[in-house]
């Protein structure tokens, strides 16, 4: 306790020491200046040292930070819509919504079917089962970290989660329900009515998508060895990782699109996937979008194999290789992206790239996300 | 102990600044530098009269405040070593054997600081401006980008250019305003793009070549220049009245300095980056 009392003194003094070699260094350098100069990178943790006991925890100093190529780093915050921000009763509500299959038109699937947390918050399959085990299109994306995509689905149809839980619930091919049916299935269950009503005023297919968002907010991974290592602990992350990183933002030349915190640029590119889906021309018919699918996240991408919107790519192996072979062989891909460039690596090389993706595994998520809920019965028979 | 090792920093990025030019009059408004140096102290600084602004005088615009900029250390050594494009064999064949050097840090033979942006950061308030219609230009060229620091106004277009034989993908990563991402894959595509919110500093970054960045700094008024190869700077059309001028690096820090502009004169200032 003495020792701990005797360091923080030191503390003090050694700020008081800093701020007086401050002020010095000021008035020296500006004998005639009116406002103290403010260096931009000083200034968050001036903040820190300032803000003693406050109710609110310091403001994170990013100055040490690591710059990467790309801005990849650490994740802030989710942001919620104005109309929809999240609370724990939210959060209650929309993870027993997430879990309850009664949202679908057989009574046999729910969110989680497709989307489950024991598999990445996806599948595990190139593509994903929907109603009476027909399959699906496309390759069910996880849940994690949509919460950080500016559109949802494959071909970025929808501009929100809210938007976006809509979709599987009624499709016919996924939950194969109705916004009526959902509608009248939450009144059927007291809990969900009760809590429908009191958070959002009404209960219904609309707040059920809330709801559903609301959980999915928190369904995000803000903290991997990748993060501890750009904010500092050089030992988070081993030699072969960091080489990985190097050829990730270097070499191969992987922040062309997967870039920023998220390592998504959050566009629609065509890659070369051998399928004959169209992609993103179907919504915006423009030419441009044909076979054209949104960067995914690479955070979480160890969990959540095969890859692309197919599932055509079993490993990170091969999933490097396609992004290796495809620039070389351009004429048979009509539309490719103009950032899918030339790239060779060596065995080792690739090992390096695999190590540093393995690094983007989230470690620390909200407990919440952890919990199967218990699901409310229907009201009893009258 | 563990802010010693702070304190040195905080010298490095805040020292030495050369004292104005003898001619011009004292400072204008004169609070000691010596209170703690909170980034709120600009805002508290502030003349009192909080007078609504007035649509900016043109006519009274004769006023001139020019001067050079000095480095007296010595930076990083990564801030200004060759860039390595072997990875990148469309950049590296446009330059043969020339290197391309790094320009985070650019510093004439006796000591001139290029790219720093001057900027009047207290005066202007006094005024409304109209937007710059003129687009500013930003090309890339080389795999570089030209300039590497450059002022534009609230809604002013930036006219961005790709003189390159290769693909570009420029990303702006702004907090306050609107991002944006696109890609320039043909040798002569121009695309114009502008920020609507004042913000200081806006990175630039291609996406596709990672030594390739630049900065954008967006303001209300015009008033603001970035010092050529040769340390200097000039900003004119001041309305007579004082000012604060500050001066940002993107490696070194920033630093301001008051002057007080007189009709038709051109104020001179001295400035000097300290480094190690």
């Amino acid at each position: 306790m003495k020792g701990v009392v005797l360091m923080l003194a030191g503390l003090l003094v050694g700020v008081a020491i800093g701020a007086l070699a401050f002020s010095f260094a000021s008035k020296k350098a500006l004998p005639d200046a009116s406002p103290s100069p403010a260096a931009a990178p000083m200034a968050s943790e001036q903040q820190v040292a300032k803000s003693g006991p406050a109710e609110k925890p310091a403001e994170v100093d990013e100055s040490k930070w690591k710059e990467l190529p790309g801005f990849i780093g650490p994740l802030r915050p989710v942001k919620a819509p104005a109309d929809n921000p999240t609370t724990d009763e939210k959060i209650e509500l929309g993870r027993m919504l997430y879990f309850d299959p009664r949202l679908s038109g057989n009574g046999a699937l729910s969110c989680a079917s497709c989307h489950n947390p024991g598999l990445g918050w996806s599948d595990g399959l190139a593509k994903g089962i929907g109603f009476q085990h027909g399959e699906l299109p496309r390759s069910s994306p996880t849940v994690l970290n949509a919460a950080y995509y500016k559109s949802q689905f494959w071909d970025g149809r929808e501009p929100t989660l809210e938007m976006q839980a809509k979709g599987p619930m009624t499709a016919a091919k996924e939950m194969n329900s109705t916004a009526e049916k959902v509608t009248a299935v939450v009144n059927s269950i007291p809990k969900y009515k009760e809590m429908l009503t009191k958070i959002y005023g009404e209960a219904n297919f609309e707040s059920v998508a809330k709801a559903i968002a609301a959980f999915e907010r928190i369904v995000v991974d803000q903290d991997s060895p990748f993060d501890r290592y750009v904010r500092g602990d050089e030992n988070a992350i081993g030699e072969s990782a960091k080489r990985g990183l190097d050829i990730f933002t270097v070499k191969g030349k992987c922040t062309s699109c997967h870039n920023g915190p998220n390592f998504s640029d959050d566009k629609f590119h065509n890659i070369g996937v051998g399928d004959a889906d169209r992609g993103r021309i179907e919504i915006t018919k423009k030419d441009e979008d044909l076979k054209a699918f949104r960067t995914p996240t690479l955070r979480n991408i160890a969990l959540t194999a095969p890859y692309m919107h197919d599932g055509s790519q079993k490993t990170l192996r091969e999933t490097i290789e396609h992004y290796e072979r495809i620039p070389k062989e351009k004429e048979k891909h009509p539309n490719l992206s103009a950032l899918m460039l030339d790239f060779t690596l060596t065995e080792q090389e690739k090992q390096d790239l695999e190590a540093f993706l393995h690094t983007l595994t989230g470690d620390k998520r909200d407990p919440r996300i952890n919990v199967i809920p218990d699901l409310p019965p229907v009201a009893p028979a009258k | 102990m563990i802010r010693a090792s702070v304190v040195p920093t905080v010298l490095i990025l805040l020292a030495g600044c050369g004292g104005a030019d003898k001619s011009l009059p004292p400072a204008g408004a004169t609070k000691p530098a010596s209170s703690a140096p909170a980034p709120q102290q600009a805002a508290a600084a502030k003349p009192a009269e909080a007078a609504k602004p007035v649509p900016y005088p043109k006519d009274q615009g004769t006023a001139v405040v020019a001067g050079k900029i000095t480095f007296t250390g010595k930076g990083e050594p990564e801030w200004s070593q060759p860039i390595d494009m072997s990875t990148h064999q469309d950049c590296a064949k446009l330059h043969g054997d020339k290197k391309v050097n790094e320009e985070r840090l650019v510093v004439g033979a006796n000591g001139e600081l290029a790219n720093v942006l001057v900027f009047v950061s207290q005066g202007a308030e006094r005024y409304t401006f109209q937007p710059a219609k003129e687009p500013v230009a930003l090309n890339q060229t080389g795999c570089r980008y030209e300039p590497h620091v450059f002022g534009v106004m609230v809604d002013q277009p930036i006219k961005i250019t790709n003189s390159d034989a290769t693909v570009h993908s420029i990303h702006a990563w702004p907090k306050k305003n609107a991002d944006f991402n696109f890609t320039q894959a043909k040798q002569g595509q121009v695309d114009e793009k502008s920020f609507d919110t004042a913000e200081l500093p806006v990175p630039i970054r291609c996406d596709v070549h990672p030594w390739m960045q630049c900065y954008a700094a967006v303001f209300e008024h015009p008033w603001f220049a970035v010092t050529k190869a040769d340390g200097s700077f000039e900003i004119g059309g001041l309305v007579p009245g004082p000012y604060t001028l500050t001066f940002w690096h993107e490696k070194l820090g920033q630093q301001t300095q008051t002057f007080e502009a007189s009709a038709g004169q051109k104020a001179q200032l001295s400035i000097v980056f300290a480094g190690k």
